[in-house]
């Protein structure tokens, strides 16, 4: 066991610096926060030109908070999960680094362990980020950060399994755009009723934002005028 | 995420979503453990 | 010229199954350097044997019957062209492939029995063997150093005895051949292995690089570490083996000290090159002693060359066909 766990703090050690290190990657784990940043713009412009004014604005927050955090959930576990897992797995393969591992007496098991850890945690620190770009409270972190473990998990085991059939990262690229769009579909949901209902038994429907339509009614408020519309 | 920052996360309304999230994740780690040994081989 | 070695009895000219030679004296351990015996005697058994072994590869039958053993602090070597079963056979040994028909021990045990423990006492390099790009040498050797529980002190080691400590921060994409070869051989001597595979360590490399190759392989020896060596320059064969297997098309047609194979093959004459006369061919025998001896007097010896075959030649010799 100690054996084990002195490999796996030393792959992930590595997998954690080639993280920072490989540009692809670093620049995957910083599109999420980019959305964001990009969506904090666009829902401000829009509401300026519908007329909408900041106590408007104000009243709405947490519907607009609930659909940017939402986005941040399922994109960055689609983009980072898979990147850092399927991808990560299949350059190793094509570059002959994991053989070269796997002749060190490391095992499949603790390579898989290590992708694993190394790639939830670098959901939680992009979740965390887009969290406080997205300017969610506080008492909102603590269950949006449980929720991206949660929610990365079905993500991160069904991009081991396509990582480690891939041969070379080309292959890798055409395995992960299912996985992405899967991963985006709670995103969808929010244009119809019907779409949140698939979108509600989506891998990331269960841990993401419900759909708007279902939720408002439940309640008095209307929703924003510059909401994309059933 | 809507029903956490509703404070309705721990609530009857977060028992379906949460069902689903668990039961994908007991089929991707089904499909892993089912498909890792056959995998789990270098080129 | 090769180094003297410890001449073997005559009944190890053929190639058949070996077994009861005591192991070669241990020579003191160079500093820094220290095979691992567990703190048992050094014991008389094979490391490594293969009995009878057979792999296909659908209908081709690339190993055909192999049999051979490795003595404990031996570097044996395989030699042959491309396509022999050198790599496959290093690939079944190190568990890579698994063979049809045969019997494979490792550390005296079937390699079927083999632990995690054995293969923690284990090196390789194989022809493939890949570092890190993104990161620097010392990087990937301290990666390899944990994996394996070792320290930084001998990672700063192994670098200075492979002369690598003023590149330790070059990243591995912008390292040359040479110098990646260099660093993957120390991410396999790491945690001081006591047997080594190597699949062709010099391939690809510059002269100076082979050199320095050659260098820690000898002193691994030296220190007690078995090295199963795959080459196809019989040159390095000669400088590093101690016995010497020639394969093709997976059979052994010949095992021996690369000594006993070159004065086995090698023609009976010598070479000199003359100042004027150009190259002239004797025979190494009485005969030539007078010639020898008048161009020596007149000042027209260049150079005098015994005519040892390469690999080429003993080849062509063992299998009547060319390489």
């Amino acid at each position: 066991m100690n054996a084990t766990i002195r490999k796996v703090r030393a792959l992930a050690g590595k997998d954690f610096a080639d993280l920072i290190k490989n540009p692809t990657m670093f620049v995957v784990c910083l599109m999420p926060i980019g959305f964001m940043v990009l969506y904090r713009f666009v829902i401000g412009d829009a509401a300026t030109s519908a007329g909408v004014t900041m106590g408007e604005l104000a009243a709405a927050s947490e519907e607009i908070a609930t659909f940017m955090l939402g986005s941040s959930l399922c994109m960055t576990i689609g983009m980072v999960a898979t990147m850092i897992v399927l991808y990560g797995i299949a350059e190793e393969k094509e570059k002959h680094t994991l053989r070269t591992l796997m002749l060190a007496n490391v095992r499949a098991s603790e390579v898989v362990i290590s992708k694993s850890s190394v790639a939830l945690l670098a959901v939680t620190v992009v979740n965390a980020a887009c969290f406080f770009v997205a300017e969610g409270q506080l008492s909102w972190l603590a269950p949006y950060l449980a929720l991206g473990i949660v929610g990365a998990l079905p993500v991160v085991f069904v991009s081991l399994v396509l990582g480690l059939a891939c041969r070379d990262q080309m292959t890798a690229g055409f395995y992960s755009v299912p996985v992405l769009l899967v991963a985006l579909v709670p995103i969808f949901g929010m244009l119809g009723e019907g779409a949140a209902r698939i979108a509600s038994i989506s891998p990331l429907g269960g841990a993401s934002t419900s759909s708007w339509d279902s939720r408002s009614r439940a309640r008095s408020s209307p929703k924003p005028p510059w909401l994309p519309s059933s | 995420m809507g029903l956490a920052i509703e404070g309705a996360l721990f609530t009857e309304a977060a028992v379906a979503p949460l069902i689903v999230t668990m039961a994908w994740i007991a089929a991707g780690a089904l499909m892993f453990a089912a498909l890792f040994r056959r995998l789990a081989r270098d080129n | 010229m090769t180094s003297a070695r410890p001449s073997l009895p005559a009944e190890q000219q053929n190639y058949s199954e070996q077994q009861g030679h005591g192991a070669p004296q241990r020579q003191p351990a160079p500093q820094g350097y220290v095979a691992h015996s567990h703190g048992a005697p050094i014991p008389t058994a094979p490391i490594l044997a293969m009995e009878g072994v057979c792999l296909s590869f659908g209908p081709k039958r690339v190993l055909d019957g192999l049999t051979f053993n490795v003595r404990r602090g031996e570097c044996f070597g395989f030699l042959g062209p491309s396509g022999a079963g050198k790599t496959t056979t290093i690939k079944l040994l190190t568990r890579q492939l698994t063979q049809d028909t045969g019997r494979i021990q490792l550390f005296g045990r079937p390699i079927e029995h083999a632990s995690n423990a054995d293969y923690d006492r284990i090196g390789i390099l194989s022809d493939t063997s890949a570092l890190y790009e993104r990161l620097s040498i010392e990087e990937n050797l301290r990666l390899y150093a944990s994996i394996r529980g070792r320290g930084q002190h001998d990672i700063d080691r192994l670098l200075e005895r492979m002369k690598l400590s003023d590149d330790r921060r070059t990243l591995i994409k912008n390292c040359s051949k040479g110098m990646r070869q260099r660093a993957a051989l120390l991410c396999a001597l790491v945690h001081a292995p006591e047997l080594l595979f190597l699949d062709e360590p010099t391939s690809g490399l510059d002269p100076a690089a082979r050199a320095e190759v050659h260098r820690m392989l000898s002193e691994l020896k030296r220190a007690g570490a078995t090295i199963f060596i795959t080459t196809h320059d019989m040159a390095e064969a000669e400088a590093l083996c101690d016995r010497l297997a020639i394969l093709d098309r997976g059979r052994i047609i010949a095992l021996d000290a690369p000594q006993s194979l070159s004065m086995k093959f090698a023609r009976n004459r010598i070479v000199i090159t003359t100042r004027t006369r150009g190259v002239l061919e004797l025979t190494r025998d009485a005969a030539a002693a007078d010639t020898v001896h008048d161009l020596l007097a007149a000042n027209e010896v260049l150079a005098i060359h015994s005519d040892e075959p390469n690999l080429e030649e003993v080849f062509l010799e063992l299998t009547g066909r060319s390489l």
